[in-house]
């Protein structure tokens, strides 16, 4: 009877410990820039991105180096931004996205829909040989930098689904980039099991609606102002609203 | 008509963080504050005798997102047009914080 107790003790344990188990991790750093105006001006922060990659699936981040603050400004930088986890045996990709509260709210997007087209250009970047890879997505034009030599289907951010790893990838217009730094292996926590995974979260058509809500919210608040008392005083708010990813809003 | 322009920056309106409620995420990502980045530049016009008209520009800038409000006052000082101007503003970017909770 001890030894049975001894058995169920031992099997119980080895249970937790399956569950608890590390996996096999790439831990891709980028080194991004994004300009932070977006089509108004140029500014540019950096960021240091990390993409952590496993067999079923990734988490992409970007944590942006410290910005010195001018005189008249108070810069209160998130920790991490344009979180991506995607699952790769369910076509699944949630992006965090800051709302004006603060709270980073999650949203289910199609996972790689942007359409590439492939060139024969080959580029050496440090070690690798990269392959040229084209497409529009959202409203803009990126040229990604690709290496078959590591057969991960990812990359920075929403990009991936190019038959190696997104080794260098530029918007058009520069306001968005990134440049692999480094490639190593550990043992980390399942991707798939974190509470962001486990759960479900409204899906991009919602994503459009909340935007349209705010919007509309906005343009009413400006219209919504109280003018003064006085026969020539006059109060004129507006708003403008610029995002990175251009949706039907 | 005499027109003025005065450029300059204004202290900046606010900026506070706030403590995020959202789900934790595994090792090493660190929970995510938020950011908001407001500045105001302020635009100064005679349009006569007694006018003055000023423009209050505020921003509240998030990595996807960038929202630009500005307000233009005219009262018959610039003193009382430039405080009603910043004061707009910040009544917008208030607004905007709590609304966007919806």
């Amino acid at each position: 009877m001890h030894h049975l107790n001894l058995f169920v003790f031992i099997a119980i344990l080895n249970c937790f410990q399956t569950s608890a188990q590390d996996i096999k991790t790439y831990i891709i750093t980028y080194q991004g820039v994004f300009n932070h105006k977006h089509d108004l001006d140029k500014q540019f922060r950096s960021y240091r991105s990390v993409l952590l990659s496993q067999q079923k699936a990734s988490h992409f981040y970007m944590q942006p180096t410290p910005v010195e603050e001018g005189a008249n400004e108070v810069i209160l930088t998130s920790d991490s931004s344009f979180r991506v986890l995607k699952q790769q045996a369910s076509s699944r990709l949630i992006f965090g996205e800051l709302d004006l509260a603060g709270r980073e709210r999650f949203y289910e997007d199609t996972l790689h829909p942007m359409r590439w087209s492939l060139s024969a250009e080959v580029k050496l970047i440090d070690s690798f040989t990269c392959r040229k890879a084209e497409t529009w997505f959202r409203g803009r034009q990126y040229t990604a930098w690709y290496t078959p030599d590591i057969p991960i289907p990812n990359g920075p951010w929403k990009m991936g689904g190019l038959p190696g790893l997104i080794i260098e990838l530029r918007e058009a217009s520069g306001d968005m980039h990134f440049l692999m730094e480094s490639i190593r292996q550990e043992n980390m926590k399942d991707i798939s099991s974190t509470p962001i995974m486990q759960k479900n979260h409204p899906d991009m058509q919602a994503y459009i609606i909340y935007w349209r809500k705010l919007v509309a919210r906005m343009k009413g608040m400006a219209a919504a102002q109280p003018g003064a008392d006085c026969l020539t005083c006059q109060t004129s708010p507006s708003i403008q609203i610029r995002r990175w990813e251009k949706l039907p809003l | 008509m005499k027109k003025v322009m005065l450029m300059f920056l204004l202290a900046t309106l606010a900026g506070a963080s706030f403590a995020m409620d959202s789900e934790k995420v595994s090792d090493p990502i660190k929970q995510t504050h938020e950011k908001f980045e407001t500045k105001s530049k302020v635009s100064a016009e005679n349009d006569g005798p007694t006018d003055c008209t000023i423009a209050v520009r505020g921003e509240i800038s998030l990595p996807g997102a960038s929202f630009d409000i500005t307000c233009t006052v005219t009262r018959s000082t610039c003193v009382e047009a430039t405080r009603a101007a910043r004061e707009c503003v910040k009544a917008m970017m208030t607004a905007l914080r709590r609304d966007a909770q919806f």
